[in-house]
């Protein structure tokens, strides 16, 4: 028995595209892309649960426009972290301004790399040199005037605390203990 | 044992002429052996000597000039070294050297000193002989002899084993104002090569004094003149020194800054090798701690020092000696005493 249904129905509903084909026997038989699968699941089902001859306004499917679909699979298929999201905010500053701040951003950062280097390199040259060409100076110096302040103090100690400061080797003091 | 060690330096630096690298000959101060070979070594300047004394005076030796200016440099020493110099008499001297390396190998010299009776000057006495004999057999000779009142003259030979590496004569001629040094250098006469220096110091004025040096090499097939000018001027404190010449370039400033404090900076340029180097040097001399201290530092990035100290009762006197090359990363130490 040939179904019969009438055509205004679907042409209400279905929005998309759809092919026709017709049988033999005058049915219309319409090929629906897969949106509409639903859509036929629901006719056939009412069809054989209520009367053939009528088709109740099929109840809406919960038809969503293309649009939102896209959206929505576009919203679970993308992936973002963080912080592509906040680099894709900076898309928004013209060309110049970007390409200016990233100069300057690596400019500074190699500029700051070279200081390091330098100031540690720098550094161990002129410790070293210090210790070379000065140090050994100034701990002979130092040492010469601890002498003479001690051989001061000793000939003070012997001779009364009005002797005056003169430099050389009393006579009348016995010799310092050896302090080579 | 005065005029012993009155004629010859206790501490002698080895030598820093050009030919004569591997000898460490015991030379009297005043008595520095020329480059016998300036065309091997690269600067000609090594032999640039000069001195003024008076008005119009004697400029002395040609290589006189740059030396007051070495002298202030610190000499680089590695590895241990003793010194025994031991006088025996008034005429005699001989030291042991003991120099224990940590690069190279480790060598023994016997050395001895005689030094005659003729009598030149307060702490001059000719004739000067000089030897140096090493482990392996190597020997150094230096005989130093005043020929007339104005004619000096002096031999010269080096072995390396049993073979004779250098031999040279030389006579030097002081005039009123003016010397002139005539030196033969290898002469070999079945092969027919040789070498002949003449130097010529002439005071210009009391504190300038001009000068040049030719020097002539000859070899079977190959012969070849080098020639340079030297010029000093003598300050009231301070000697400056420059000599131009085909091999390059070697200016020298020498300034006595106090009683203890004497700078000297060295500016080289050789044409040979293509480059040029400044070294600035300080000599720190601090009698009442016995204390001789000599710094450089070099456009090479080399930094050095030498510290001499005379510990006081005993004859006994020690040296330290570094040298540090920043830009190869290298360090050089050595430690040396000398007794006697």
């Amino acid at each position: 028995m040939a179904i019969k249904v009438p055509h205004r129905a679907f042409d209400d509903i279905y929005l998309g595209s759809r092919y026709q084909s017709s049988t033999t026997d005058g049915r219309i038989l319409e090929i629906y892309s897969p949106h509409t699968k639903q859509i036929q699941a629901d006719k056939y089902q009412r069809a054989e649960a209520g009367d053939m001859a009528t088709i109740e306004e099929l109840s809406p499917v919960s038809v969503r426009p293309p649009e939102d679909e896209i959206d929505d699979d576009e919203d679970e298929d993308l992936d973002e972290t963080l912080t592509e999201r906040l680099w894709g905010l900076t898309e928004m500053f013209p060309d110049t301004v970007r390409s200016a701040a990233e100069v300057s951003a690596v400019c500074s950062v190699s500029l700051a790399k070279k200081i390091y280097s330098f100031s540690r390199a720098a550094l161990w040259v002129g410790t070293t040199s210090f210790m070379i060409l000065v140090l050994p100076v100034v701990f002979e110096t130092e040492r010469l005037q601890l002498e003479q302040q001690q051989l001061q103090q000793q000939r003070q100690i012997l001779l009364g605390p009005n002797t005056g400061m003169s430099a050389g080797m009393p006579g009348m003091m016995p010799p310092a203990p050896g302090k080579i | 044992m005065g005029s012993v060690l009155a004629a010859s330096s206790p501490n002698p630096p080895p030598p820093a002429t050009g030919g004569t690298a591997a000898s460490g000959l015991t030379v009297p101060p005043g008595f520095g052996m020329p480059s016998v070979s300036p065309v091997i070594s690269p600067t000609g300047a090594a032999l640039g000597q000069q001195e003024t004394e008076n008005p119009l005076p004697n400029p002395g030796a040609f290589d006189e000039c740059h030396r007051k200016c070495k002298e202030v440099f610190p000499m680089q020493m590695e590895g241990v070294r003793l010194v025994v110099n031991k006088g025996l008499s008034n005429h005699f001297q001989v030291n042991h050297n003991v120099m224990l390396s940590t690069m190279g190998d480790s060598t023994y010299r016997f050395g001895a000193t005689y030094v005659g009776s003729k009598q030149t000057g307060p702490a001059e006495l000719f004739p000067v002989m000089v030897g140096d004999m090493d482990n392996s057999g190597s020997l150094n000779a230096q005989i130093i002899h005043q020929i007339t009142k104005r004619i000096r003259s002096k031999v010269a030979f080096q072995t390396q084993q049993n073979k004779f590496v250098n031999w040279q004569g030389d006579a030097e001629f002081r005039g009123e104002d003016f010397t002139a040094t005539v030196t033969l250098g290898n002469p070999d006469v079945l092969v027919g090569s040789g070498i002949v220096v003449t130097h010529y110091l002439q005071s210009i004025t009391p504190a300038l004094a001009l000068g040049g040096e030719l020097v002539y090499h000859h070899r079977p097939g190959e012969e070849g003149t080098v020639m340079s000018f030297v010029g000093r001027y003598t300050g009231n404190n301070y000697i400056a020194t420059l000599t131009l010449g085909s091999a390059g370039a070697h200016a020298s400033y020498y300034h006595k800054a106090n009683d203890q404090l004497q700078v000297g900076v060295e500016l080289e340029a050789s044409s040979r090798m293509q480059d040029t180097s400044v070294s600035f040097g300080y000599q720190l001399d601090m009698p009442k701690a016995n204390l001789l201290f000599k710094g450089s530092i070099d456009s090479n990035w080399v930094v050095g020092a030498t510290l001499e100290k005379k510990l006081l009762p005993l004859p006994l006197s020690l040296v330290l000696c570094t040298f540090l090359n920043h830009s190869k990363n290298k360090f050089q130490c050595g430690f040396g005493a000398t007794i006697g």
